[in-house]
Order: C-alpha cells, then structure tokens, then sequence
C-alpha cells in the first residue's frame, strides 16, 4: 500500500467552490505546502472550514490573503488584516463558531453523529439561526455536524499507508478533520516505510488518509 | 509597575496551588510572572497542559500556546487534539479561566469578542471557556481611554450570560453576586469616588473594603 502522491495528483480533487478542511493552530499544523500549491493553481471561491486563519503571510491565512475564499466557517481570525478587512468588505461571507462547538461538529461529521446538545452560545449570536430545544429542564442549542469535500492536514510523520504521528500541538484539528471529509491529503515533513512507527504512538490510523504528499519542515511564524 | 502588571500580580493572588488554569492573551498572559510560589497548571486550548516559562519561548517548532507564542513545557506536560482540550473545558476540568474583556455589566454578562462593524476577532474558546470553567476571572483596566466597561447591561454582542465570578482591575476588584456588583477589594491609594465615577454599572460597597 503506498499513498504517496505528487502534488499535482493531490490537487486534483481541489477545485473552484470545494468545500475544504484545513487543519492547524495559527499554522501549526498546517499543509504549508499543499496550501501553496492552491495559491499557485488560483484555486478561487473556496469554503474553507478552520479553526483561525492564522496570518496573512502563514498557514491557511494565506489563501484568505490571495482572496481564494468565499465562504468561510471559523472560531478567530483576529491575527489575520486580511480575513478582518474581507469579512468587513463583505467578499468573505463567515460563519463563526465557538471553537469547542467547531471540534465537535467535526467530530459529529466523522463519526456518524447527527449532531449535539451544549449551552455554550446560548443567548449569544451564535445560537442565531440554530434550534434551541429544553431537554431535561434545560435549554440546548442544536449543533449540527460539519463535513467536508476535501480535508488537508500537515503533519509531522506518515507511513506510506497513511498511519499519521502528529508532534506537540500539531495534533490541534487534524485528527477529528481527518475523519470528516470525502479526500484526506496529509502532507508529512517526514514519510517512511511501513512498520516504521511504534503501533501505539499512532494518531490517525492509515483508513482515514487517502493521499499523502511530502511536506517539509513545519516551520514557526 | 504599570497598570497591566498590578492587575496580573493581583489576579495571580485567586490562584491555587494546583489549580488548573487557562489564560487569554494579553494581561492574562502576564499572571505566570506573579505565581512563583505556587504549582499552577497551564493549559492551552490548542491542546497542551503544563505550559511553563511564557516569557522565556524556546525554539521547539512544534510547541506552541494558544496565542501562537512558542513555548516550553514542564517535565509532567502533555499534549492532546483539541477535542480533548474541549473536553477538559466543557466538562468542568478547568478551576480557572482569566480573559479580558470589551464590557462586563452588572449581572456578570460578559462581552469580548465582537464590535458590530468595526472589530471581528471572533469568539475562538471564549465562548466556551466562560461556560465551561469553575471560576471565570475577568482581568482588564477599569475604562479603556476614558471609555466605560463596566456598565448597568452590555451594549455588544454577548459572550455569554451570566458568566463572570470576578473583575480585577487596576483600581479594584468586583465580586459578581444576585444582587450586583460588590465592590470588596480596593487599590490602596485609589478613593472609593473614583471607582464609582470610572464605572456605570451600579456598586454595593462592602462593609469589609480590602485593600491591595
């Protein structure tokens, strides 16, 4: 089994308007690489699905920068002018999510699980547009789940089946995106054989990943 | 000692040894400084619990808070996606939670991710860290240049309801209680009349004023 792909086979499945997860922390995390070959190919009018947009000149924040995204679902983007002044422009139509709320909903899309009940947002403008039910005496919001057409994760090792080992705080969102999303591409700043990594310091087991491409070092703002 | 130190030195007098602590950025960030003689645990939303040495980064590229900043860990850290990090904060693992704040009003609603049109961060964990920690500790200065924060209801976009415990700012500090704000503890030096002017929200000024 060998998952490993040039990048121009990985981006085959990136298009105009497709739905993508792109992991990482304010970067870390991030498929720096994979996320500058979209800016090369111009790849427009994305719905990207992340935590923050990190910076205008790092990890995901570039695509908003290169004004690659329309549609975008995230928790922060107070690092990044560009997200801030796209959004005010209105050429960015966000939808913000209360960061635990956004993890699990992802979780929600990986697992089979139609959706949860939690108090965080209540009588907040993120409860708008959401149903709000009484359960056992107490108010919920209904949190729907989040999936993806394509999710793209860095990540610090794979094998070549796509067993993935996440370093730090590498580990932020990629586990739960690699799980939601129809196309998982990780970009590994180191891939080896299999049989390589210990059994039990595995983060993501090989069915979730689909394609693999080389990545290099995870480099700091 | 300016403004944003005195708070931090006071907000770190809150903390137990032991105590399981998230901080936002900015002066929560500057608490660690003033807690030498406890054994406090740090733990970052992005997924890390044992931060230590935030003013001193080292460089491990793979290490970092949730305000981006590199950091080092102690012997007994870990590190865990964020699904765990949120469950540690929504199942109630999490004694303290310090943050800012853009207004906090009488009944302890607390608003400080948004300014209709003008200021977008967003809520990041904000939202559930509020709802989620034992104890929510807002850390901020008294009015921001010249304007009010503490006021009779919050005019912003909401965080949450109903969700602080505390304010600590540089002049004093402010018990959310049923029945308002309490104002217990005073900066010495600092008249009770300067405190009630710099704040719009009504004050019940306990009978036992503290001084720090």
């Amino acid at each position: 089994m060998d998952k490993v792909v040039k990048m121009s086979k990985a981006l085959e499945y990136i298009s105009k308007g497709t739905t993508i997860m792109v992991g990482g922390f304010l970067g870390l995390g991030a498929p720096h690489k994979i996320i500058n070959a979209i800016i090369e190919k111009k790849i427009s009018d994305l719905h990207i699905i992340t935590a923050d947009t990190a910076y205008s000149n790092f990890g995901v924040g570039k695509l908003i920068a290169n004004k690659l995204c329309k549609n975008l679902t995230v928790t922060h983007v107070g690092t990044n002018e560009c997200t801030v002044e796209q959004i005010n422009n209105k050429e960015i139509n966000a939808t913000f999510v209360p960061q635990g709320s956004f993890v699990r909903k992802i979780r929600c899309g990986g697992s089979g699980i139609g959706g949860f009940l939690t108090k965080v947002g209540l009588g907040t403008l993120a409860q708008e547009g959401k149903t709000v039910i009484n359960f056992n005496g107490e108010d919920y919001i209904i949190e729907e789940p989040l999936h993806a057409n394509v999710c793209i994760i860095g990540a610090y090792m794979a094998d070549k089946s796509g067993n993935v080992v996440l370093k730090g705080t590498q580990k932020n969102y990629n586990i739960a995106m690699a799980m939601a999303a129809d196309i998982v591409i990780v970009e590994a700043s180191n891939i080896v054989e299999c049989g390589q990594i210990d059994k039990e310091c595995i983060h993501i087991p090989f069915i979730f990943v689909d394609y693999i491409v080389q990545g290099g070092v995870e480099d700091g703002q | 000692m300016d403004n944003k130190h005195i708070i931090a030195k006071r907000v770190a007098k809150e903390l137990k040894n032991f105590d399981v602590v998230n901080l936002g950025i900015g002066i929560p960030n500057i608490v660690p400084e003033y807690i030498k003689d406890k054994e406090v645990f740090f733990q970052g939303d992005n997924g890390i619990l044992g931060i230590s040495e935030l003013q001193e980064p080292i460089s491990n590229v793979y290490l970092q808070n949730a305000g981006g900043q590199k950091i080092s860990i102690c012997e007994y850290g870990c590190c865990f996606d964020s699904l765990m990090a949120f469950d540690m904060i929504g199942g109630g693992h999490i004694d303290v939670t310090i943050l800012g704040a853009l207004q906090v009003d009488e009944k302890g609603n607390l608003a400080n991710w948004m300014i209709p049109g003008k200021f977008i961060p967003g809520m990041g964990g904000a939202m559930d860290l509020v709802c989620g920690a034992k104890k929510v500790i807002i850390a901020m200065e008294h009015t921001s240049k010249g304007k009010i924060k503490i006021v009779k209801e919050c005019s912003l976009p909401l965080t949450a309801k109903s969700c602080v415990d505390l304010i600590i700012t540089e002049l004093c500090v402010l018990k959310v209680t049923d029945e308002g704000l309490l104002l217990q503890e005073v900066r010495q030096g600092i008249e009770i009349e300067q405190i009630i002017n710099s704040t719009q929200a009504q004050l019940i000024i306990s009978k036992d004023i503290k001084y720090f």
